[in-house]
Order: structure tokens, then C-alpha cells, then sequence
């Protein structure tokens, strides 16, 4: 391909600009023939022709000679920490030509995803880790040719998640619905960066269960931190989206969290080939109703939640809730 | 001094960076960050009576977005196989990354690290399998802890061996 010279011109400024591009051509054991460039940008400015690249450009160690074809080699970081993307290709008649170019940005895009999408990854494999441990009984000979199914009981703390949508919103119900699927999206990434594994979404709740990814913190503490961070962070959760209008509307939002704490049967049914998981727990149907009752920027938990924390940690204020039927419930409240 | 590269493979997460910091600088840190592209470090052993330059190329693990550059192997003296022994199928991915390395560079000396064996109660390799494929591969297998320190020096001395007597 030729290029009309402006614009051949302007790619070259343009890399230059933005890429920092130093190159050497150095010969076969390593001594530079020629250098230029940004050298200053990779900390390589004391270099000189008749230098060696030995210590200054290790990484060249076993791949200079070049054996026939160019490589390139992104995103190489040194012991000074700097990311480069090299090219080396030989030249027509003496040595190889290497090109360095600036690796700084597309390092920093890459990370943020690559580390979110190992640190689910490593989760999911604890989370399966831990479950099937808890169904660790191997299952009887005459079992097994039969349905069947095991259950363990499990300590476990669930946390409701509950926001407000102002009712005065001039929204349309669909950019509601979207608003609330943003603001959800980042609630469920706190929700499973501290080990909790979301359960449902229902409207405007949001339930997670803790306790079944093994966690250092006793499940109901694990909760009511992973709640009271919630609650702390909603307007910079509310923030996260690109879309102004919509991050404005999750700023609406008031969040409100509850946690409830008890033994939950942990089943698993098999009906070869197939197996399910379930919770069965007398907290599911308790704090799904309870869901009305759940006050923005307050963290509600009940008395047993209340029991495992630790004493002084926390400044909960004991209050009665009392339902229609003229019953009523103790529950510690916090407004962090 | 004698300069030879050596290269970290294996899964993400299984610990060829918290192998290679152990190695060169004593120090573990249980907070996960993933390698990009690949980090250069070096470290000088004496291996009878002469001293050599490792040049250890910790290169980004493989997952399921993502495949490792062959390129990134070329002019190595030889490799680590990192495998993480609370996860099995961090050993599935190591013997199909040597099979493709050995298309690109050919037979240089490997060691295979089975990582994290201070995680006793999540271990899901078992020592028949392992000492099976050692003897089938032929390649050294090494147990160890990047956070305990234990297997560390005695696999990084052993393929330094390796390469200089070949
Ligand atoms: N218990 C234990 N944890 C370890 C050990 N080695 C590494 N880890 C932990 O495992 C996680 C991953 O370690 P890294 O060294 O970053 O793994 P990596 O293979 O370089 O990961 P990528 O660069 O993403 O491929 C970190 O949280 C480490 O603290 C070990 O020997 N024992
Ligand atoms: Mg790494």
C-alpha cells in the first residue's frame, strides 16, 4: 500500500504523538548499530551506538538474532514498570530493527477487565468448591440409580437490597426498569466481590445469600458489611452509568438493605442427567415480606443477625415492626 | 555471564507472579493482580561455580477470552508450567499450553509447579495422577507455596540445572 504523503505524514505524527516511538537496529550478539527516537520515554537515553543491549534491553536475551520473520511482542513491562509494545523485524542487510512503542494506555483498558473477569472467575470455582463439599456424602449404590436427593443445613445470612424509585419521576416505566437494571448491575458486582451469590432480583429488590462461598467474616457480618457498603456507596453505585439521564434517575434511587441470619437446608436434586440446587429456607418467604418494610439509607437486621455480630462493632438501635395482624417482630436498625 | 530466558505458562490466577516475586524479591501478598501482557524480571543464582542471569518472562495467564502469545515464548531455554492444585483444571491447561509451546520452540526443560499446596483441605490433585504424568511427560513436577515459600528455589535451581547441562 502507498499512502498519499499527507497522510502518510499524519500517521507518522500522529504515532509519534501519542505512542512515544523509539528504535535501535542492533547486530547479532546484541551491540547497537543505530538508536533514536524517544529513547528518554523508556529510560533508555544513555544509550550509544556500540553499546550492548545486554542489560538495558534484556528481554531481547534469546530472540536477537532473529531466526527469520518479525515478532511482535505486546505489552512487555520491565523492572522499571513501564509497558511497551515491541516490534522487532531484521533489516535487509545488518542486524534487526526494534521499534518500541508506548503500551501504557491499552494496559490500563485491559486490566480493569481482565482482572473483573479472573477475579468472577476464581469466585464461581470457590463457590462450586465449597457447595460440593457440603454434598460430599457419596451418594449410596441403590441411590443413585434412582432420583434422589441430598440436603445439607448451612448457615447462611440473606440481604435484601430495596430502592425507592421517587414516585414524582417523569421517567417513562421503561427508563425506570433500565435505570434500576443499571444501578443492579453494580450492586451485584459488590454483592459478589464479597462472596455473596445473588439469588433473585424481584422489581425493585435485590436478594443475596451469604455463607455459601466460604468467607472469613461469619456470614451475617459479611452481610451487614456488604449492606452498610452499599448504603455508604449508593450515589457513587448510582454514578457508574455512561448515560447521564440514567445515572441521574439511579440518583433518585434510595437504597435500603435488610439481613436475616439462620440454618437453611441446601438441596440438591438429582434426576440423572440432570441435577438442580436449592435453598430451602424459612428466611426466603420471611424477608421477601418484609420487603416493605425496608427503609431508605437505614440497614435493618433481625434479632439473630443481631446476636452473631460482635458487640461493640456496630450502633444498632433496637425498635419493634408491627404488621397488619397485630404481631410484631424485633429488629436493630442502622443508618450508616 | 551466561543470560538465559525463562518463561512463567499456566491458567490465570494460579500464581506465576507470586512465584516469581517470592523468587526474586522474598515477598508474597495474598491481593490478586493480574498480569497484562507479560512482566521482565531478573534474577542472578550460582549454579556450580558459575554465575547466571535469569531473565524470567511472567507472562499473562490464559483464560477463556484470552490466548497466550506464541511469540512471547520464542528464545526461551525453557519453561515453568504453573498449575494451581486447588483447581484441576488449571493442570488440564498447562499440558495443552506445553503441547502448543513445543510446536513453537521445540524440546527445551521444563518444570511443572503444582502451586498452593499450603491449601491442603481445597486440593483437588491427586498424587497418582501426578506421578503419572510425570513419568509419562518425563518433566520434573515440584510442589509449592509462593506464600509459604516452600518448592520455590528448588524448582527455579532445578530448571536453571537443567538448562546449563544440556
Ligand atoms: N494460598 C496461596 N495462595 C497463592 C499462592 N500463590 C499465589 N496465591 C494467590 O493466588 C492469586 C493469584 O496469584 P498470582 O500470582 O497473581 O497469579 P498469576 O498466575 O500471576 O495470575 P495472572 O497474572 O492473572 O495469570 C493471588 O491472590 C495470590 O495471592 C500460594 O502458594 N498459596
Ligand atoms: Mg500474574
Amino acid at each position: 500500500m502507498t499512502l498519499p504523503s499527507p497522510l502518510a505524514q499524519y500517521i507518522c505524527s500522529y504515532v509519534a504523538d501519542q505512542y512515544f516511538p523509539a528504535y535501535l537496529r542492533v547486530d547479532a550478539d546484541g551491540t547497537i548499530l543505530e538508536l533514536g527516537g524517544q529513547l528518554q520515554h523508556y529510560a533508555l537515553q544513555a544509550l550509544r551506538s556500540g553499546d550492548t543491549t545486554y542489560d538495558s534491553l534484556n528481554f531481547l536475551t534469546g530472540i536477537i538474532p532473529l531466526e527469520n520473520d518479525s515478532i511482535f511482542l505486546p505489552l512487555v513491562k520491565d523492572q522499571q514498570g513501564r509497558s511497551m509494545d515491541v516490534h522487532i523485524f531484521p533489516d535487509q542487510d545488518n542486524g534487526d530493527w526494534i521499534l518500541l512503542l508506548d503500551g501504557n494506555t491499552s494496559e490500563e483498558q485491559q486490566l480493569e477487565l481482565q482482572q473483573q473477569g479472573n477475579y468472577l472467575a476464581l469466585q464461581t470455582h470457590r463457590q462450586k468448591q465449597h457447595l460440593s463439599k457440603l454434598f460430599q456424602n457419596p451418594p449410596s449404590e441403590q441411590d443413585t440409580t434412582d432420583d434422589s436427593h441430598f440436603s445439607a443445613l448451612v448457615d447462611v445470612a440473606i440481604l435484601n437490597i430495596t430502592i425507592n424509585p421517587s414516585v414524582g419521576t417523569a421517567a417513562a416505566p421503561m427508563t425506570v426498569i433500565q435505570a434500576i437494571e443499571t444501578y443492579f448491575a453494580t450492586v451485584t458486582t459488590e454483592i459478589v466481590e464479597r462472596s455473596g451469590v445473588v439469588a433473585a432480583q424481584m422489581g425493585r429488590s435485590i436478594l443475596a445469600i451469604f455463607g455459601l462461598v466460604p468467607i472469613k467474616l461469619p456470614p451475617s457480618q459479611q452481610a451487614v458489611e456488604t449492606g452498610l457498603e452499599i448504603l455508604r456507596q449508593a450515589s457513587s453505585i448510582a454514578s457508574s452509568s455512561t448515560d447521564p439521564a440514567l445515572s441521574e434517575l439511579c440518583l433518585s434511587f434510595e437504597a435500603g438493605a435488610m439481613v436475616t441470619s439462620g440454618a437453611s437446608a441446601l438441596g440438591l436434586l438429582r434426576a440423572s442427567p440432570y441435577q438442580s440446587m436449592g435453598l430451602i429456607s424459612p428466611q426466603m418467604p420471611e424477608i421477601i415480606g418484609l420487603t416493605g418494610h425496608i427503609r431508605p439509607r437505614e440497614l435493618m437486621i433481625d434479632a439473630q443477625t443481631f446476636k452473631q455480630l460482635p458487640d461493640d462493632k456496630y450502633a444498632f438501635t433496637q425498635s419493634e415492626l408491627s404488621f397488619k395482624d397485630s404481631s410484631s417482630m424485633t429488629i436493630y436498625s442502622y443508618r450508616p | 555471564m551466561l543470560q538465559k530466558k525463562i518463561c512463567m505458562v499456566g491458567a490465570f490466577a494460579t500464581g506465576k507472579t507470586s512465584l516469581v516475586s517470592r523468587f526474586v524479591r522474598g515477598i508474597y501478598s495474598d491481593k490478586y493482580q493480574t498480569t497484562v501482557g507479560v512482566k521482565i524480571d531478573k534474577k542472578t543464582i550460582q549454579i556450580q561455580e558459575q554465575m547466571v542471569n535469569l531473565i524470567l518472562w511472567d507472562i499473562h495467564g490464559e483464560d477463556e477470552f484470552q490466548k497466550i502469545r506464541m511469540s512471547y515464548v520464542r528464545g526461551s531455554s525453557g519453561y515453568i508450567l504453573v498449575v494451581d492444585g486447588t483447581r484441576s483444571e488449571t493442570l488440564d491447561k498447562a499440558i495443552s499450553l506445553q503441547s502448543e509451546i513445543k510446536k513453537e520452540i521445540g524440546d527445551v526443560p521444563i518444570i511443572m509447579m503444582l502451586n498452593k499446596s499450603d491449601l491442603t483441605s481445597e486440593w483437588e490433585l491427586d498424587d497418582q495422577t501426578i506421578e503419572q504424568l510425570s513419568q509419562e511427560k518425563k518433566w520434573t513436577v515440584i510442589k509449592s507455596s509462593a506464600k509459604e515459600g516452600l518448592g520455590v528455589e528448588k524448582c527455579f535451581n532445578s530448571l536453571a540445572t537443567q538448562i546449563i547441562s544440556q
